[in-house]
């Protein structure tokens, strides 16, 4: 059960970073405001998007330093998961 | 020049949309049929105690497997001790398979012995005689989660062709989601974009796009373990027997299982199971999920306690002792007799096809993973299906395949659960009703889908009735075992409450769905109305005039 709750916070990191990543993405953002109207949400640099992204890769390096070989697996497919839940709400929430 | 080098990348992607595109039309309603299955098969020993309102026991660990093992080894065919399998079931038996390895009608090498159940008191609930396959598919605890399982395996289709059939459509899905990956120029771009139609529908093509990107690692990982598992077994291991073995298949197992092909079979009394099990136990910190006695009572004597993945492990342990003193003796590997690559490979190929890996929280990812692979299909031939009905009207009959494949197959799995309960509370044959309900649920569904002229209306249909039996199968499970939520939170039994809930999240799901369609339909006739009626006040202003 240690491994599931070590993977537990990683998951969420990653549904807070695609979160920020659905947010800030430039296409959702100009199809926000094609359907709104407004321009109400500051985007991120692409500098800093792409780094987020990366960012995505880090808990892979603690899980394989202590051999946690399922939760770097799990963690892959809650990204994915995530990844495709997140995208799937409307812009105009995300 | 520039012409023709503009026009070869766009012929090559072309070339690509029609692979992705073939690929999934194909073979795309069977491909649905075999993820939607395999999604259910992620949890099928969760369906499993669902489906008999009950949990595990670890009776392995808590009975006295020694005593009942020694009293019915000593009223048995000594031909059958040559191995002895245990495990517990869904009904909270332990089950003891004493058997030797023969032919079966069809030709292939099968076990052969008597089957004892054992209820918690030591007492024999069930004997058996014949073939281990022919035993198992008349195993009632195990006839819907083992019916559920077979549609993903094998489709119910006989050997091999079930197989090569399953292992082609893993090919099918690896071709589509490789060709997606390379036709999309803006993958990344377009990662977190769903555009939305003039009626705030999603436009299909985009939910493609996007629910694909995003399971394209994984739906390459499921379709290549899933293939291997279908050819391995319908070709690989037939075809490594005749190159290698000359044909000798039982030499092949010996070789690839790592056991010695001659054993002494000088009587020798056996050491305690309970004790080599126990050790099992403290070794690995949980209870084996079965174990193979191999020549009991004899100076060969050898025991294999098989074990689900361990803490932050993938593979799976299996640990060998010598059960003539009871020492332990070694983990054994998945394949030959020293630890190899190809071993660790095997080992993780279920786990990882299966998510067996980490538990219930593993499970439910894998879930998921399958409900998008599942929503990747049905958008794709919805996309494909509704791109040709715009075209010509001919193709309407593709929009009602897709709807009597998606809707029906649910409805008919879920026929075939309700079968399972009914048919358990009239004492008639579960293994015989389960799949006899699946089939005459797929000749209604078959049926509507011949007769309902409107497809929405069909549509809406099959959904209510999905909708009803997700809602009822909670009620007619606790009806029928009269084993309840408090029950279950008492004794901490997860699946079951899982499973009910998925359940009744998929209902309300349905009849979501059916209000979100029945209320476009009344913003569509308000549309057509307010036309009608603008049309009608421009001519009236007309003659006016």
């Amino acid at each position: 059960m240690n491994h599931l709750i070590a993977t537990l916070p990683y998951i969420l990191f990653s549904l807070v970073i695609i979160g920020v990543l659905a947010y800030s993405d430039p296409r959702r953002r100009q199809l926000h405001q094609k359907v709104s109207g407004k321009t109400t949400r500051a985007g991120l640099p692409l500098a800093a998007r792409k780094a987020l992204a990366w960012s995505l890769a880090l808990p892979f390096i603690p899980m394989a330093l202590t051999g946690n070989v399922a939760g770097m697996l799990m963690y892959a497919g809650a990204l994915t998961v995530i990844g495709w839940l997140v995208t799937e709400i409307p812009a105009s929430v995300i | 020049m520039s012409n023709v080098t503009e026009s070869q990348p766009r012929s090559k992607a072309k070339a690509l949309l029609n692979l992705h595109s073939w690929s999934g039309i194909a073979l795309g309603m069977l491909l649905y049929a075999v993820i939607f299955t395999g999604t259910v098969a992620v949890v099928s020993d969760e369906v499993g105690e669902w489906s008999n309102s009950n949990q595990h026991q670890q009776l392995l660990a808590t009975q006295n497997v020694d005593e009942v093992l020694s009293q019915l080894a000593a009223q048995t065919n000594s031909d059958y001790l040559e191995e002895i399998s245990a495990y517990e079931d869904h009904r909270q038996n332990l089950v003891f398979f004493f058997h030797t390895h023969r032919q079966n009608p069809d030709g292939v090498m099968d076990e052969y012995g008597v089957q004892y159940k054992v209820n918690a008191n030591g007492n024999i609930v069930q004997q058996q005689e014949g073939f281990g396959s022919d035993i198992y598919a008349q195993d009632d605890s195990y006839a819907l989660s083992r019916f559920l399982v077979s549609i993903h395996t094998e489709l119910h289709l006989p050997a091999p062709w079930g197989l090569i059939l399953t292992g082609m459509l893993g090919l099918a899905m690896l071709i589509a989601a490789v060709s997606g990956f390379m036709m999309h120029r803006h993958l990344f771009t377009d990662l977190f974009t769903i555009r939305k139609q003039r009626d705030g529908k999603s436009l299909k093509r985009d939910s493609h796009t996007v629910a694909g990107t995003w399971s394209i690692p994984f739906a390459i990982l499921l379709a290549f373990t899933g293939s291997f598992f279908s050819f391995a077994t319908a070709f690989g291991l037939p075809a490594m027997a005749i190159v290698a073995f000359g044909g000798d298949q039982e030499a092949m197992m010996h070789t690839l299982v790592g056991e010695q092909q001659h054993k002494s079979k000088a009587p020798q009394p056996s050491a305690s199971v309970n004790t080599m099990l126990s050790d099992a136990v403290s070794r690995q910190s949980a209870v084996p999920t079965f174990i193979a006695i191999s020549h009991w009572g004899t100076e060969s004597a050898s025991m294999m306690a098989f074990f689900m993945p361990s803490d932050g492990e993938v593979g799976f342990a299996q640990l060998v002792y010598n059960a003539t003193n009871g020492d332990f003796v070694e983990f054994k590997p998945q394949v030959g007799t020293v630890p190899s690559t190809g071993s660790v490979i095997m080992s993780l190929i279920y786990p990882v096809h299966f998510g067996t890996f980490a538990g219930f929280m593993s499970k439910i990812i894998w879930i998921s993973l399958g409900v998008a692979s599942c929503y990747v299909t049905v958008t794709g031939l919805q996309l494909y299906a509704f791109r040709n009905e715009k075209q010509a009207s001919g193709w309407r009959w593709f929009s009602r395949l897709c709807v009597w494949g998606f809707c029906g197959l649910p409805l008919c799995s879920l026929s075939s659960a309700l079968a399972f309960f009914v048919s358990g509370a009239l004492v008639a044959n579960q293994s015989v009703w389960t799949p006899l309900a699946f089939v005459l649920a797929a000749a209604m569904v078959s049926i509507l889908a011949l007769t309902v002229k409107s497809i929405v209306r069909l549509q809406n249909l099959l959904l209510a009735s999905n909708g009803l039996l997700c809602l009822l199968l909670p009620v007619i499970r606790y009806l029928t075992s009269e084993f309840g939520w408090l029950q279950a939170i008492e004794q901490g039994n997860v699946s079951l409450m899982f499973i009910d809930a998925v359940l009744l999240l998929c209902s309300g799901w349905c009849f979501h769905r059916i209000y979100v369609s029945s209320e476009a339909k009344q913003s569509n006739t308000n549309d057509a109305d307010a036309i009608v009626h603008d049309e009608s006040l421009n001519d009236t202003a007309g003659v006016a005039k």
